[in-house]
């Protein structure tokens, strides 16, 4: 076996660009590391700092073009990658290096079972035979714990849940015995107590075959929990490498340390809303019960199940709060939003606003409470119309509710709109495109403040930003909140950042509430098992905490 | 006058090059944008719609689609008079269900993006709804095929005047041309091959035409232009 000072892969002054309109841009600037078997390399960063394409380079599957690689190489057990044959390099992939992406329905083909697609492998690169491969493939089933393999082995992908997904692709990645494993995002799109089944299973699979993984991730709390050592990235340089410890005990580089200090829910608790007991609360929700029939036969008709996506939820909302709900993916908390929004009817419950419930109001009626509620989506890419400007996009709630406002202020009133989330003059004739994940963010949350509305539902607003970026727009919601009385319902999955802006907090799972109470409350005493497993699941990016859970799944420094 | 020869009765093939043109153009524009407005329309309704209206206009765009065109063409055209209004109208209606399952199609996805949720939860109504927000999204995919389809209408309509049912000489259009020159392909290739060319590059330049119109009209891709054409300002 080799020696185990000698790095499996050594990578020197790596550098990609891609072709642009404009130029050559410079996606990754030179970068160098080594990666040793048995260690966990976390690469660190936010979109755009490379992080990714630097893997792809080293894997061979840059898009090209207009991707290239500029210069540096990257040996893998003494043998350059970037100057072997195209034939010599895909027999490596996969046989000693493998990659695990984010989104596992993609990358598996919906046609074949699952079997199949991993047997297949076996098939091309050790030419076994099919009875053989099939066996194999049962093996890594078992090995990366899916339940029942050998009968699961015959479904295919859309059977299964997003975690156990996941944890195929790894049974792929797995299947020749890579001696690396380049896992990008691998735990991104799964819920938090998933996320701690598939590091763990990562870590220990780890540690049974000695390869070196390479986890690309954005999210400190994960590197964290299972890296050994760290690489931190910013536009397309390495900003900061070490020990996790280290780093995180102690950066040294001015971006990592905002990176540290962006990480939410640490501050202290917000003082709660002192009016809150005596006051009539704006919104009461009662009994909000939303169920879907399932039918299972393509024959059948009658209805064989009922998912019970929201079942009985009552909760108060007061002036100037905010209520988070957490939940994971299928709790219903965002059920419970497409039913505030009127996007999801109820099957019965009420939800009143002052005094009218806005499930049995007319139309009109609804169109003048409508000014009174506001939503904020999760996905800013998605939730702005790409053929409209920023000025029509912000105008628009006044021009389907007429009376609000006179024409010729429009401009007037979209200006100070930006100026208060915190934007500039110069972007009012911009198009969605021309913006960041973080400035779009803030054209739709200007957009849901254009009505002046009273209450602004939250649909996992910030989830789908950076760390820092989302450290400013949760900055933004609480100044606005406290300049315009607002009341939020705040509907996340991540549990810091509803610490960090919530003054209550709602526990859901199956459609049904499972805890509430004050976040002190629910983050210091959680009684619920639900709620204790929730907050244990999710990663904490603090030494010391994160030291004793390390020495739990028996990592060592 | 005749650098481009004469035809049978020694009339000068640019004259009557030229003079189609404006029947051929006029005809060919005038039913892909009634198919296009009228089959765009019901799709986008089709699509929207949630109640039987949807279902109701895909049958129609299904009965449309189950006869032949030609046919269809060739009955209505018999029984009323043919004239150029009616030739637009048959020919207008028999390419429509393309416009209609497309426009659907595009409606059905668009319509669960964000935005449009967006707009409801503001209270949009549903005129807003389609007309702002999913009509120009669709609108691109429907200008291509109309320009494809362009081609198409001038050829539909050269074999209805070739079969004496569409416009009717004295009058003259590029594909009655096509038709009547089909005749001579042996010792006069040129009365079948130079209308028949000239509807090809019209349907090219169209094609162009509309690529660029789809690039100038969405501002993702707008970009495109003023990086490499400054003067097209």
């Amino acid at each position: 076996m080799s020696d185990p000072k000698v790095p499996v892969l050594s990578v020197r002054d790596l550098a990609v660009a891609f072709h642009t309109g404009s130029g050559e841009f410079d996606a990754v600037k030179s970068i160098s590391f080594d990666l040793h078997r048995g260690e966990t390399l976390a690469i660190l960063g936010e979109s755009g700092s490379g992080k990714s394409v630097s893997s792809s380079a080293i894997m061979g599957i840059l898009d090209s073009p207009p991707g290239f690689i500029r210069g540096g190489t990257a040996y893998l057990d003494g043998e350059n990658l970037f100057e072997m044959s195209q034939t010599a390099r895909r027999n490596l992939m996969g046989d000693k290096i493998a990659m695990i992406f984010q989104d596992t329905l993609a990358h598996l083909n919906p046609v074949y079972s699952i079997g199949w697609q991993i047997s297949e492998c076996f098939k091309v690169h050790r030419g076994f035979s099919t009875k053989e491969a099939w066996g194999r493939a049962v093996d890594l089933l078992e090995k990366v714990q899916m339940p029942n393999a050998a009968t699961r082995a015959h479904d295919y992908p859309h059977q299964f849940s997003g975690g156990q997904r996941q944890r195929i692709m790894i049974a792929m990645a797995l299947a020749l015995e890579p001696e690396i494993l380049i896992a990008d995002e691998p735990t991104t799109a799964l819920d938090v107590t998933v996320q701690a089944q598939i590091l763990n299973l990562l870590i220990a699979l780890r540690n049974e075959s000695n390869m070196g993984l390479i986890l690309i991730t954005h999210d400190l709390g994960v590197a964290a929990e299972i890296a050994d050592r760290l690489i931190v990235m910013n536009q397309g340089e390495i900003v900061e490498q070490g020990l996790v410890h280290e780093v995180f005990a102690k950066p040294k580089h001015p971006y990592t340390q905002r990176l540290m200090n962006a990480i939410p829910g640490r501050g202290p608790y917000r003082d709660l809303v002192v009016s809150d007991e005596i006051a009539k609360p704006i919104l009461e929700v009662r009994d909000l019960t939303k169920h879907y029939a399932v039918s299972s036969g393509l024959f059948s008709n009658s209805t064989n199940s009922i998912v019970k996506a929201c079942d009985g939820v009552s909760f108060d909302l007061h002036k100037g709060e905010t209520l988070g709900i957490v939940g994971e993916s299928g709790s219903g908390k965002t059920t419970v939003a497409n039913m505030l929004l009127k996007l999801v009817e109820p099957n019965s419950g009420t939800a009143t606003l002052d005094g009218e419930d806005i499930f049995s109001v007319t139309k009109d009626r609804l169109l003048l409470l409508r000014r009174r509620f506001q939503a904020v989506f999760q996905d800013p890419f998605a939730s702005l119309n790409p053929t409209m400007n920023v000025f029509d996009i912000i105008s628009e709630p006044w021009r389907i509710h007429k009376d609000v406002m006179a024409k010729d202020r429009y401009r007037q009133r979209v200006l100070e709109l930006l100026d208060a989330v915190g934007m500039v003059a110069d972007h009012i004739d911009r198009y969605p495109h021309e913006f960041s994940g973080g400035q779009r963010q803030r054209i739709a949350i200007a957009r849901a403040l254009a009505l002046q509305p009273e209450i602004i539902i939250c649909d996992e607003a910030v989830s789908a930003l950076d760390v820092s970026i989302q450290a400013q727009i949760i900055k933004l919601l609480g100044e606005l909140r406290d300049e315009f009385g607002l009341s939020y319902l705040f509907i996340a999955h991540d549990l810091p950042v509803v610490r960090e802006l919530s003054d209550r907090v709602i526990v859901m799972k199956a459609g049904n509430i499972v805890e509430q109470g004050t976040v002190q409350q629910i983050f210091e005493a959680p009684k619920n098992p639900y709620t204790i497993d929730l907050l244990a699941a999710n990663p904490i990016p603090d030494p010391a905490q994160m030291m004793a859970r390390r020495t739990a799944r028996g990592i060592g420094i | 006058m005749y650098i481009l020869g004469a035809d049978a009765l020694g009339r000068s093939m640019v004259a009557r090059l030229i003079v189609a043109s404006q029947n051929t153009m006029a005809i060919a524009a005038s039913a892909v944008a009634f198919s296009m407005i009228v089959g765009g329309t019901l799709g986008l309704i089709s699509g929207y719609s949630r109640s039987w209206i949807s279902g109701a206009i895909m049958r129609f765009a299904d009965i449309i689609m189950s006869f032949p065109s030609l046919l269809i063409a060739v009955v209505i055209l018999y029984i009323f008079e043919p004239g150029v209004f009616n030739l637009v109208l048959v020919l207008g209606v028999t390419r429509m269900p393309i416009y209609m399952r497309t426009a659907r199609a595009e409606v059905l996805e668009i319509r669960e993006r964000l935005f449009v949720s967006a707009a409801y939860v503001m209270g949009a109504s549903k005129f807003r709804l389609i007309g702002r927000h999913i009509a120009p999204l669709v609108l691109p995919t429907l200008t291509t095929i109309a320009t494809l389809d362009f081609a198409f209408v001038m050829l539909g309509e050269s074999a209805l005047s070739f079969l004496g049912i569409g416009i009717q000489p004295p009058e003259i259009t590029w594909g009655l041309m096509v038709a009547q020159g089909r005749n001579y392909l042996q010792s006069a290739w040129w009365l079948a091959f130079l209308p028949g060319l000239f509807i090809m590059f019209s349907t090219l330049s169209l094609n162009l035409l509309s690529g660029w119109v789809r690039i100038a009209l969405d501002p993702v891709q707008r970009w495109r232009l003023e990086v490499n054409g400054g003067n097209n300002e």
